[in-house]
This record gives structure tokens, sequence and C-alpha cells, in this order.
């Protein structure tokens, strides 16, 4: 299994330029350390210290200088730029070098080290120079139970020869319909055998399109029904002609009736069109399944400032429905956007996109572009009197920001770190403001609920998981993709009658219901219906809706280990439980592997895993304990056995040295 | 602004009905119930909780989740449990989380006996532990700062170092790196993490991560004491207790006083305490013998300072702000009573009209430190709280993050809370006068009055200051010199004398300015700013006293704890007035260069951790020095000496002990009437919200309140007919503005942990300048007027106005002192 940063987690690649004590030799790291350069490195005592840097005294490229003013001219606080200026700021510079990074702080007036903080939480940022072409290739559970790291060991030595290509796993990419997959210079390809590396670094040489004939932009929707178009006998709603050529353009979208909805909510009274958002029972689609109108009713009212932002960093791994949205059906969730905005009175609202969906990016600000030249967005929108500025902002790469409230500090230029709740975002939220915060879908929504009205659509589905959901399906099945199916859908319909059920002569072993922090189901579980309560009290969750299936091919821990090292990785380190709660797991599943555990081993995990549930800032802790700790439960005697096994391929023999010693320091 | 109300109300804690105030964190009102709960990053200090260590969770009935009490508010009617197996699982999972990465190297750790992270392992872990895992190994310790090694092993990154950095001293050097597990106290690019206020993160980290570098092994907790006293080398005057281990000071921690420092010091104050351990220390009494400094007896020392009885009537004294209450008062009774002589002062700024100084120290225009955080509006004129009384610069700060307080700032040299001030005003050094002229008629609704807008900013001031809302705090310093005979009418216009929470600020220039005013150390005011008698003169001031000495017309100088030389402007005509007279009685701990050069006799002087007695905050809290250690080898009390010479003058003070003193003090102080050692106790008076003191505050004096021919010591003499304004710089020459340092301190260059900070003359020139002259920063450059020169490094600033420099003084060599006139010339050297 590959590990995710080879620099920082084998003592042998940090061994570079650090110096060593003479007295007492190198010091053992146990992959510990950072990627980020400096951390084990006393300061060099010969430098002033570094304030704001003087723009008198530091120049800066024109091109840099402008970029960053154009980021910092779109947002209340200036701060806010600060990834943006950061991935201009790369692109000049090929890296966030020091040098790159003072000259952002000369003309954001912050300190090089505000940056620096920034740049360094971010998986995106380059903290070292870098060679000029990135090949991201995603390793995480649906990508490598389809073979991802096979490709990534392929693509990394293939690569090995060219100085201009740096191969890096990058999970979650959101992409895994097209598992395995990976994003050569933002570019979405798959899926990938392990024949496409050389093929990938030919197409990079000759400075064309990568892989032309496997691009995510040409993918057609894997639903059926979908691509059929109407008629049959499912119902769909966002899926409607999602593959109509051109309907990413605002003359194809009207065509169809774009913009309908939104002349028909400006017709009406704010609360009437938010009180048909309350009747639809649409719940939120991001994770929480929280009803949307409800939310939107926490707002205070009065006369202060309110901002919406759109979640769009869709960053659960097997999650990938607002890609495909964003992608093909931009307006659709503008429209649902200015919609919402006048439903609630907000006059300023931000999509924030996670930073790897560049060419969703691309289509969305073209859109809005299109859209305010309509007079959809801005102004006085349709003589209504309604205004609202909507700014598009890139992340940067961090699962985190999918947390809401991370989200919010990572879209004011801060780190990604979720905060405290309360307050709730409503109350007070981006900028101390309140803030309503809705997923993609969510939004894409809120047209047809005022085109159908909210009780029309709140008799779709069952009562209290109301309308249609888009379910990515992914890992062990035959057509991985975004079906949109009634909530109350039967799963096994979902992942045997639309998605083709595991391959030829494999069964369900396991299957993430909603995303990988959703506890798993087993084979036997197949016949739950599909719906938030049912879920629930299936003891796992809906989420974000996304089934990651594996069959009877795969084990248990190396699922386990994928997904613990994902959320060991993407854990903030704000809050103790999830920072050392993840990590510890990954070491402990490490042990199983290397064959140096026991069986009571499990009992610590799981021991560990409620002391983590519950007890964190936000729920990212929570989404590693939860499936683990329902792995540990419903696959116990797999796990056992895998001790064994991987005992004997180690040559541990008998059980020995490995006992966890109980050290007791208190007399009692 | 108003503060903010308490409400008592009544909730349950464990079993108990305990009554806290509304809204505080329960982490907090849990205390009231006995009831502690252990915490980490939990920190009012810092500002809001960030809930990050996750310790501090119990159970509250109606709310599933265990709740971080260090973020939840109490309410009334609350039921929150501590007890339960559920908070001690939470908790002992979390003690244990934070060992699975902690290295166990208490026994060679420095924190190890004074650790919260022990504490609280100890009390509420489990004792046993599950981790086989190894540990993270790093290499350890590293320089964060010359002041600071980090230990990265320890860190448990519970972000208070960072907060501190970030969101109190507001300089955002110190940050977190990388993420998750992985994440690191960072600085930005190996750059050390230096700023004035850096040693509080040590205070702060609650385990052996940070370390002061210059308190590293060399005392364990039980080997210590500590010793509450207040720092005297700035106006801040922070309330700091001193670590003590066999009659030496190792370390400087803060005895948290919230209404004076915060709970926060200046790495000034931290770490200057090596001063008083120093070699270069004077600890003998020293006798001018052959032209020479040497060591004598007290006896000789005595004797030869006695000569001062030759010198009745031409002797002039001067007090540092270092001396307390009773050394400055019983300094102005041996040169009244015995010597005749009524050339004494402590000021910075010049002469002042008894009027004008009991106008401005008027009870009811008094602010008090907490104000600044309250206020609606805050001015800085004309002083630089960083470098002048740095623990008020946080203060402003936290008042503008925390409470929305506009802040404006009025000064000539670009400040360090320019960033956080709604309203920045520039005026040329030396146009103090005519500024707070335009301010003062702008207030007044006179806009003939109050210039040329677009050059000044007076009305977008006035503006401010009158709309913000009613609380407005100026903080104005004492080197506005002159300018200050402007401040009542700005005080009336605001009717600042009217609120509670608004007033005025003085910073003095010395530690205890306020306090040696008080205590009569002025030439025109007796103690308690008393009119003098018919039959006493009104005295020189210290510009005056120069002149005069040159001149031969004052034949004796008696320096009490400072030196004219390296203090106070015109460094040349000070040289020849001591070099002139023919007696110089010193106290002294550093022989600068004045000192050195021509004391006739020198004292040691003692530190502030060897003294008895009081000192006066800018804002009026009286506040009490015990001593902490004793007298290093010959020193002696410094109200002791002043006693002795008074005897052998033939005047006995009838001081037997430093308590006397401050009794004579408070006898001869009408609004200190009452006041005793006791009362003073740890935390100091105020004596403006004395009700007794405001009634027995003097009526203004007759004396007109703003004379003409006003001189500032501290800046160039403006000719009487430049009131309005200073000169325009002209042929390619500069206007000269100073600025004192932080670090511009003797007690610093004596502090081998502070060698790094030891401020030089660096020259601050704008970027058009440096351009025009071609100057790049951090070049050499040299600084000539009128054939006299010096030498600098040259610091291009955005913010300097074209045609101004700002030059260092107060500083070992090469100070701006050495300049007199308005102009100067910059060349690279």
């Amino acid at each position: 299994m590959s590990l995710r940063r080879p620099r920082s987690a084998s003592p042998a690649g940090s061994e570079g330029n650090r110096p060593t004590s003479p007295a007492i030799g190198p010091v053992p790291r146990f992959a510990h350390g950072s990627r980020v350069p400096g951390w084990d490195d006393a300061v060099d005592l010969t430098k002033p210290p570094a304030a704001v840097p003087d723009p008198a005294t530091t120049p800066v490229p024109d091109r840099l200088r402008s970029a960053i003013i154009g980021a910092m001219v779109k947002y209340p606080d200036r701060r806010s730029a600060a990834i943006p200026a950061l991935h201009a700021a790369q692109q000049e510079h090929g890296w966030c070098s020091p040098e790159a990074i003072e000259q952002v702080a000369a003309v954001m007036q912050v300190t090089p080290a505000y940056l620096t903080s920034v740049a360094t939480f971010y998986d995106m940022f380059a903290n070292a120079p870098k060679p000029r072409h990135d090949v991201f290739v995603c390793t995480n559970i649906s990508c490598s139970l389809r073979g991802a790291d096979d490709f990534y060991a392929a693509m990394a030595a293939a690569a090995e020869q060219d100085p201009n290509v740096t191969v890096r796993s990058f999970e979650c990419l959101g992409a895994c319909d097209l598992a395995p997959m990976a994003s050569v210079d933002g570019e979405y390809v798959g899926p990938l055998e392990t024949s496409d590396a050389e093929r990938i670094l030919e197409d990079l040489r000759a400075g064309g399109p990568v892989l032309a004939d496997k691009q995510v932009r040409k993918l057609r929707c894997a639903d059926p029904k979908a691509a059929s178009g109407r008629g049959g006998e499912r119902t769909t709603i966002l899926f409607d002609d999602i593959d109509e050529p051109g309907l990413n353009t605002l003359a194809v979208y009207e065509r169809r009736g774009g913009y309908q909805s939104l002349r028909k909510a400006l017709a009406m009274a704010p609360e009437e069109a938010l009180s048909s958002i309350m009747d639809s029972g649409l719940r939120g689609r991001g994770g929480a399944g929280f009803q949307m109108g409800k939310k939107a009713s926490f707002l205070p009212k009065g006369d202060m400032d309110k901002y919406l932002v759109c979640n769009a960093d869709e960053s659960e791994p097997g999650t990938f429905k607002d890609r495909e949205l964003m992608q093909k059906s931009p307006h659709m969730l503008l429209e649902g956007i200015v919609i919402a905005t006048w439903a609630t009175g907000i006059d300023r609202a931000f999509i924030y996109i996670r930073g790897e969906y560049s060419h969703q990016a691309d289509i969305l600000e073209a859109a809005i572009a299109q859209a305010a030249t309509a007079g959809y967005i801005g102004e006085d929108i349709l003589g209504s009197g309604h205004a609202l500025k909507l700014v598009l902002h890139r992340g940067a790469g961090a699962y985190i920001c999918g947390e809401e409230t991370g989200l919010l500090d990572s879209l004011e230029g801060k780190r990604g770190n979720p905060r405290l709740k309360p307050p709730f975002p409503a109350i007070e939220g981006l900028y101390d403001g309140p803030t309503l915060i809705n997923n993609v879908e969510t939004l894409c929504t809120v047209p047809h609920i005022i085109r159908m009205g909210g009780g029309e659509y709140a008799k779709i589905g069952t009562e209290s998981s109301t309308g249609t959901k888009l379910v990515s399906v992914s890992g062990d099945v035959r057509r991985p993709g975004n079906y949109e199916v009634v909530l109350g859908t039967s799963s096994r319909e979902i992942i045997y009658g639309l998605a083709g059920g595991p391959p030829e002569g494999h069964e369900v072993k396991l299957w993430f219901p909603g995303g990988s922090s959703a506890p798993v189901l087993t084979g036997d579980d197949l016949d739950v219906a599909y719906d938030f309560d049912t879920l629930a009290k299936a003891g796992t969750m809906l989420g974000s809706g996304a089934i990651i299936v594996v069959d009877d091919s795969h084990s248990v821990l190396e699922v386990a280990l994928k997904l613990a090292k994902f959320y060991a990785h993407e854990s903030c380190g704000k809050c103790v439980p999830c920072r050392e709660g993840t990590n510890w797991t990954v070491k402990m599943l490490g042990r199983i592997e290397s064959g140096e555990a026991t069986p009571m081993d499990l009992d610590i995990m799981a021991s560990v895993q409620e002391q983590i549930i519950g007890n964190c800032l936000c729920v990212l802790g929570d989404a590693m304990a939860m499936p683990i700790g329902s792995m540990i439960e419903k696959f116990r005697g797999e796990l056992e056995a895998e001790i064994e096994a991987a005992r004997d391929r180690a040559g541990a023999g008998e059980l020995q040295n490995v006992v966890p010693v109980l050290l007791d320091t208190l007399a009692s | 602004m108003p503060r903010p109300e308490h409400h008592i109300i009544q909730f349950t804690i464990d079993g108990r009905e305990v009554r806290a105030i509304e809204g505080s964190m329960l982490v907090d009102a849990a205390k009231h119930g006995d009831v502690e709960i252990p915490y980490f990053c939990y920190e009012p200090k810092l500002g809001n909780p960030v809930g990050a260590c996750r310790m501090c969770l119990v159970e509250i009935e109606g709310i599933p989740k265990l709740q971080t009490s260090c973020s939840t508010p109490v309410k009334d009617g609350m039921v929150v449990n501590t007890q339960t197996e559920r908070v001690r699982h939470a908790q002992n999972g979390v003690v244990e989380f934070l060992l699975v990465n902690h290295p166990l190297d208490c026994p060679v750790c420095d924190k190890g006996g004074e650790c919260p992270l022990q504490d609280i392992s100890f009390g509420w872990g489990l004792g046993r532990s599950r981790v086989i895992e190894p540990k993270r190994h790093f290499v350890k310790p590293l320089a964060l700062s010359p002041l600071v090694a980090i230990d990265r092993e320890r860190c448990i990154l519970c972000y208070r170092c960072v907060r501190f950095s970030q969101e109190v001293s507001e300089d955002y050097q110190l940050v977190f790196a990388d993420r998750g597990a992985d994440t690191f106290v960072a600085t930005h690019d190996g750059h050390p993490y230096v700023a004035p206020f850096s040693g509080n993160i040590v205070e702060l980290c609650p385990v052996g991560a940070l370390t002061s570098q210059p308190y590293r092994f060399r005392a364990r907790p039980w080997e210590i004491e500590g010793a509450g006293s207040i720092c005297t080398l700035c106006p801040s005057q922070c309330n700091v207790e001193l670590t003590v281990r066999d009659e030496k000071v190792l370390r400087v921690l803060s005895r948290e006083h919230d209404e004076v420092d915060d709970g926060w010091l200046c790495d000034k104050g931290r770490f200057a305490y090596q001063s008083i351990h120093a070699d270069e220390r004077v600890t003998a009494p020293l006798v001018r013998e052959g032209g020479e400094l040497r060591e004598a007896g007290w006896e000789r020392a005595l004797e030869v300072a006695a000569g001062l009885a030759e010198h009745k009537g031409r002797a002039g004294a001067l007090a540092g702000g270092q001396a307390t209450n009773e050394e400055g008062f019983l300094l102005a009774r041996l040169m009244r009573e015995a010597l005749a002589c009524a050339d004494i002062d402590s000021r910075a700024g010049g002469p002042m009209a008894l009027g004008l100084t009991q106008a401005l120290a008027d009870p009811k225009l008094q602010a008090a430190v907490p104000d600044l955080e309250f206020a609606h509006t805050v001015l800085v004129l004309g002083c630089e709280p960083l470098d002048d009384a740095p623990i008020l610069d946080l203060w402003i700060r936290k008042g503008v993050r925390r409470r929305g307080v506009k802040l404006a700032v009025a000064t000539a040299r670009p400040s360090a809370l320019d960033a956080s001030a709604k309203l920045v005003v520039r005026y040329p050094p030396g146009g103090e006068h005519a500024f707070l002229v335009a301010l003062a008629a702008a207030l007044a609704g006179d806009d003939q009055a109050a210039g040329d807008e677009s050059n000044n900013g007076a009305r977008a001031l006035a503006s401010l200051l009158t709309t913000g809302g009613e609380d407005v705090v100026i903080v104005w310093g004492e080197r506005i010199g002159p300018a200050a005979a402007q401040m009542p009418a700005i005080a009336e216009h605001l009717r600042l004398a009217e609120r509670e929470g608004a007033g005025l600020l003085e910073v003095p220039a010395g530690a205890n300015g306020r306090g040696l005013r008080e205590a009569g150390v002025l030439p025109g005011a007796g103690p308690g700013y008393a009119e003098l008698g018919h039959d006493a003169p009104i005295g020189r001031d210290a510009a005056q006293i120069a002149a005069a000495a040159a001149a031969g017309e004052l034949t004796a100088l008696y320096l009490l704890e400072t030196d004219p030389v390296r203090d106070r402007a015109d460094r040349h005509l000070w040289n020849s007035a001591l070099a002139r007279a023919s007696l110089v009685v010193a106290h002294a701990s550093v022989l600068t260069d004045g000192i050195r050069e021509h004391a006739s006799v020198v004292f040691p002087a003692e530190s502030y951790a060897e003294k008895e007695g009081t000192v006066v905050h800018p804002d009026g809290r009286v506040q009490r020095l015990r001593a902490a250690i004793g007298h290093p080898d010959q020193v002696r009390a410094g109200w002791s000496v002043l006693a002795e010479l008074g005897r052998r003058a033939g005047h006995e003070l009838e001081v037997p002990t430093s308590a006397a003193a401050f009794a004579q003090l408070v006898e001869a102080v009408p609004f200190y009437a009452g006041l005793t050692l006791d009362q003073l106790g740890g935390r100091g008076v105020r004596w403006p919200a004395r009700e007794l003191s405001s009634r027995s505050f003097p009526a203004p004096s007759a004396t007109p309140a703003a004379e003409p021919g006003w001189v500032q010591a501290g800046a160039p003499r403006p000719e009487p007919s430049e009131a309005a304004g200073p000169k325009r710089p002209e042929n390619g020459m500069l206007r000269l503005g100073t600025y004192r340092s932080i670090w511009a301190a003797p007690e610093v260059e004596l502090s081998p942990a502070l060698h790094f900070t030891i401020a030089h003359q660096q020259v601050e020139l704008s970027p058009a300048d440096a351009r025009r002259l071609g100057i790049a920063s951090g070049v050499a450059v040299e600084i000539a007027q009128n054939g006299r020169s010096l030498q600098g490094i040259a610091a291009i600033r955005t913010g300097v106005p074209d045609g101004t420099a700002f030059l260092a003084e107060g500083i070992a060599a090469d100070s701006a002192n050495v300049l007199t006139e308005q102009l100067v010339e910059v060349r690279k050297a």
C-alpha cells in the first residue's frame, strides 16, 4: 500500500539536509515529521524577525501584484484573498517559496508567517521546489479497490526518469466514477490502466491534451434514465437532460426552461419562496441532512451583512455528484443560489469549490459571467430590486474545508480549522455575520421546488426524506457513477439494479452507504431502504449519498487502513482526540499489517474509537472512528484471522513482546 | 462604551447549587462550587475560547453530547456534572491521547514540577497507558529565538503561543505550519520569533515545549521563591513576580494585575533582570581621584558628597524615572530644605506652568488603564506606546480587536498601531503645538483656525472624536512638550472630565515620572502640586539647569538615577555643564558616559528588585515595591543615603526607614491622605478613584495655564516665531524627528540575553527620500548638522513622511541628542 507522503513518512527520506547532532547521532523519526521544511531545524538567529514586509523594499512582479489585488477587492476582508493569492504566487514562482510568500505578504500587508501557515495547511500548495507537471493519483478506497495502487506504482516508476513530472498520491479527488483516476495538471483522466502511465508522460512531453479519450469532460452520465432523457418509470429531477450538449451554456439552459423558477420566485414574496422551500421538506444533501428551510429560518432578520455560502468542496471519499452537476448544469446551481438569497434576504454569496475541481470552477466562472450579463446576478435582478454579489472561491486541497465552519475559516483566508459550535453559522458565520451554508445539490434542487411547489416536491420520497437524491456509487460495482433515485428506494436496487453489483463471481462484503465516514453495512443489509431515517436506524447514515461497495476480494484491513490514513492526513490537528486518535489508529492498524499485533489490540482500537466519538471539536474524528469501530464490530473474526496471518507472514510466531504494557502508576 | 453588566444566576454543579456571573464560562463558574475542571488551551486573556484540547468536557443535562466547559457560558438553572463515568472516560481518553506522543522526559524537563500536563495527568488521567507505539522523536531543543527554546516533541498544540502572537501582540510571526499530527509551531522561513512581547509564550506554555533560554536549568521549582514587586523599567509598571534562588533573581513572571498589565510582560521587563547581577553593575561607592572613579568606602563617599553643603543655593538636581516616590521626595527635601536650592526637576517635557500641571493631573480627567479597552474612541497622541509603555500597546490592541474601540493615531513618526487605527494623522516633528492648536480649533468648530484640512487632518480627527461616542481616552506622551498646553481645551471640548470611562492618560518619559512629580520633584511645585510659598523661588527646569551649570551659575549637580548626557536633549550642553560643575553626586547602577566622565562620587543604586518604596502608575495607581533580594555587595538603600546627606548638611530629615519616608510623603501630599502601605498591598490604590483624594486635590493655581516661551527638552527647540509650525526642509536637508526605542536602556545593555536587541542608530527614511539620496535599506549613513555628525544605518520605511528622518535617542552610541537643530543632512557614509 502506498504511503501518502514518502518524504515525511520514511526516515530515510528526511535525512536530506537535516543537521544531526554529533554527540547522539541521527535521531530516529518514527514516521513523524512534516512535509513542510523547518520542523526539525532551529531558526536562523542572524535573520531579522519576519514582520509585515515594507512595500518599499519588497519588489513584486506586476502580474502577480495585479492578480493579488484583483482577488483582494472581491472580498469584504482582504485576508480572504490569501488562497487565491497563493495560487497566483505558486503559478508565478513554481512553488510557494519564501520569496513568493513575502511578495504576497507585501501586497496583502500581512505577515509572511500568516501566509506560511495558510500555505502549509493545504495540499495543493507546494512548500518545496517541484517539477512543472503534477500527476495526482487518487489512491483512496474507491480508486484503490479498482487498482489505483498498481497504477500509482507504475506512474511513479515511469516518472522517475522525467525530471519535469512529479507524482503524488492525492485523496480523494472526487471522481470515483473514473476510478482509478488521476489529475494531470488539473485535468481529470480515467479509468486508468497501468499502460496509461507512459501515455500520460508522452502527452505531457508533447504538450497537447492528456489522454484525450479518458478526460472527465467527455464522461457521460452513468444513469440510464438521465442519459435517455424523459420517460421510463423512475422519477428524475436534477438529472433530466443532464447530458444535453451545451447545457452548461445559458442559451441551452434557458431553452429548456432555465431561470423560469427564478422569475417565478421573484414574483413571490421572499417569505413565500422560503415557505415553499420549507414545505418541500428538503434535507441538506451535503452530509448532515438538516432541513434547508429550517436552517434558513434560523437566520436573524434585520439589516445586517448576511451571507450565503455554497459548499462545493465535495471532498467526502466516494462522492462525486456535485462535480457532475456543476460541470454539466452550472446554471441550475446559480439559479438555486439566486432564489435562496431572495428567499432569505441575502445579498452576498460565495461558492467555495475545492481547488482540485479546476475544470468545474472554470465552467462555473463562465456561467457566472453569462448570468451576470443576462441580469440574473448583480444589481436589481430582473427588476425585482434584489441584488446579489456572487464570488467563486477556489480552495486548495483540504478535506476539512467541506466541514461548514472549516470552510468558513478557509473562505476568510485562514487555515481551514473548524470552529466551536455554538455559535452556529446561521447566527455567526462568515465575517461573523449570519450565514446560510448549503451543498451544491441542495441548492440545485431549489429551482425545482419553486417550479413544482414545495408541497408537490414533498410527495416524492418518504415522509421524512423527501425528493430524489443523487447517489454516487463506486468501488466494486460494474457501472460506477451517479444515479438519481427517489429516497426510500431499496439499496439493493441501487447497488445491483442500477450500478450492476460486484463483478461476476463476487458478493458484496461491506458497503458504505454515505461516504467513507458512514459506519459500514454488510451484504446482509442490502435490502435497507435508502433514506435518511432508515439508514440512521440501521446504525449508519445517508451522509453525502455516496455508496462505496467492497466485495469479497478485498480484505477489511486494507479498507480500514486506507480509511484511517486518509482521516489522519486530513485531520486539521486542532483538537486532541481527532489529531492523536486518528494518528494512533493508523499506527495500530499498521502494526496489524506488519504482523506485530495481537487480538487484544482490536479491543484497544475499539475503545480508542469510542473515546474519539462525540468528543471532538467537529465530526472529522467521528468520521474515522465510526466506520473503523463498525468494521471491528462487524468483521472481528476476519481481522483476528488477518492478525494471525500477518504474524505468520512476519515470522512473529508465538505472542510475545507485543502485549501492551499496563503501567499502573496509581496504586489503587 | 458601557462595561458589561453582571447578572448573578444560580446553577447546579455536581449536585451543589452555586451562584455565578451569567455568561461566564462554565470552567470559571465551576470554581464557585469548589469544582476544578482541567484544561490546557483555555486562557481568557487570549480571547475567545478555541475548545481545542477537549480536556474540559462536562456533562450538561439536556445536551446529549459532552460539552467543553471552557466555551459554554453558564445559564440560570443549568445542571452540570463533572464527576460522571462518562466525563471521566472522556478525560482519561484525552490524557491518554496527549501522551501518545508527549515524551515522558519529565526528569530532564525544565517544566517539571510546575507543569500543568504533569498535574492533569496525575489528577485526571487513567494512570496507565495502552500506547506501545513508538513516540515521535525530534532534534531538541531548538532555538526559536535568542530568548526562547522550542522542544517540538513536547508540544501538545494547545494554541496558546500562536494565539498570543496572532491575537494579543498581533505580531503574527508565530503560527502553526502543516496540519494534523504533523502540525508544528513555526515562524516564516526560519526567521526567529523576535517581537517585543515574545517572552509571554514561555509563561503561557502548559508543557515544557517553550522554555526561556536564560532560565533553562537554572533552578527547580522547589528551590525557588516568588517575590512580588513592580517592574520599574518603564511607565507601564507591570506587576511582576521575581523568581528568587539564593538571593538571585533568575526569572520574572507576570503577577497578573487586570487593571495594570492584564497579565503580560514585555521582553525588556521579562529578561532585563539579568542586569541586576551583571558584573558591570556598580555595587560599591566610587569616588573620583586623579581623574578616575575608584572604589571607596561609604564613609569617604558620603564625605565627598557632603561637600554639597558648600554649594548652598548653587546646586541643581535631577531625578530619573526609576527613582521611587520616597527617593524623589527626600531629594526634594534635601535640596529645598538643607541646601536652599529650588533647581530640581524630573520631567522631560520642559517647564510647565503650575496651573497647567494641576489641570492635567486633575483626578476627574484621569483615565484608568482598563478604560482603553472599553472606550468608544482612543486617541494615541505624540507617543509610541510600544516603545514608551509597551503594555499600553497591548491594551489598545485588545480594545480594538475585542470591543471594537475606534483608534486614532496622531503622531509624527509612523506607529506600530497604525495598522489597527481607523484614522492616522501625521504632523511634522516639532509640529505638535500647531497640530493641537488646529485640533482644538476644529473641536470648537472653528474651521478657519483648524487650518488646511488636506494638510493636517485635524478636522477628520475632531469629527471621529466627537461622533464616535462619549467615552474618549487620549493617550498622550510627555514628549509633546509645550503642546500640552492645548490639552485642557481639548479635554474640555470632549467633556472628558464628565465621564467615568473617558479621560487623559499621560505617558511620562520616566517609569515613575508621575510619582516624582506628585512627590514634588518639580522646579515650580511642592509635594502634591502645591504652590511654593512666597519665600520659595521657582527653580530652573532641567534644560535651564544645564545652561546654568555650563555658565557656572550652578556649581554642584545631584543626579538621582539619571544620566542627562544619555537621557536628555543636547548632549554637548550637558557634557559641558557636568564638566564645569565642581561637584557631581550621582546614584547609579551603571556607569553610562555622563556618570563615568563627570561624577565626583557615585553611590551604588539599588535595582528595583532590592528597593522598598512606592511608585505611581501613569493612571494614578500608587504601587508598592517590595525587596525581593538583599542588597548585593555594598549597595545601600537610596532613601538612607539621602537621609544621611541631609544629616551631614545639618538638616535631619527624620527618616529611619523607607516606611517613615512614605509616611512623610503621605503627610505632605494632600490627595494621598490616609494611604498606608498595607492598603497599597500587592495591588496598589488608584488615588484619583478615591473620593477623599478628589476632594483634596488642589484648586488650579492662579498661574496662567499656557505660558509663552516654552521649550521642549526632548526635541529641538522651536524658535518663538515658529511656534505655529516647524521648519520646512530645504536644500535637500531633512527634518529631524527622534524616537526612543523600547530597547534603548542601560539595563538591556547589561543583560546578556537581550544583547541581540541593543538599539543602534537606525535612521528611518521615506522611500522617496531614500531614492533621491541613493540610499538603500541597511546601508551605513552619516547624519550631519552644523559640523556635528553621527553614524547610523538606514531603514527605509513606508509611512515616514517625505522630507523627514527619524533618529534614535537614548542609545549608548551615536544618539540623536548630539543634534540640536531642526534640519539634518543625511548622506551615504
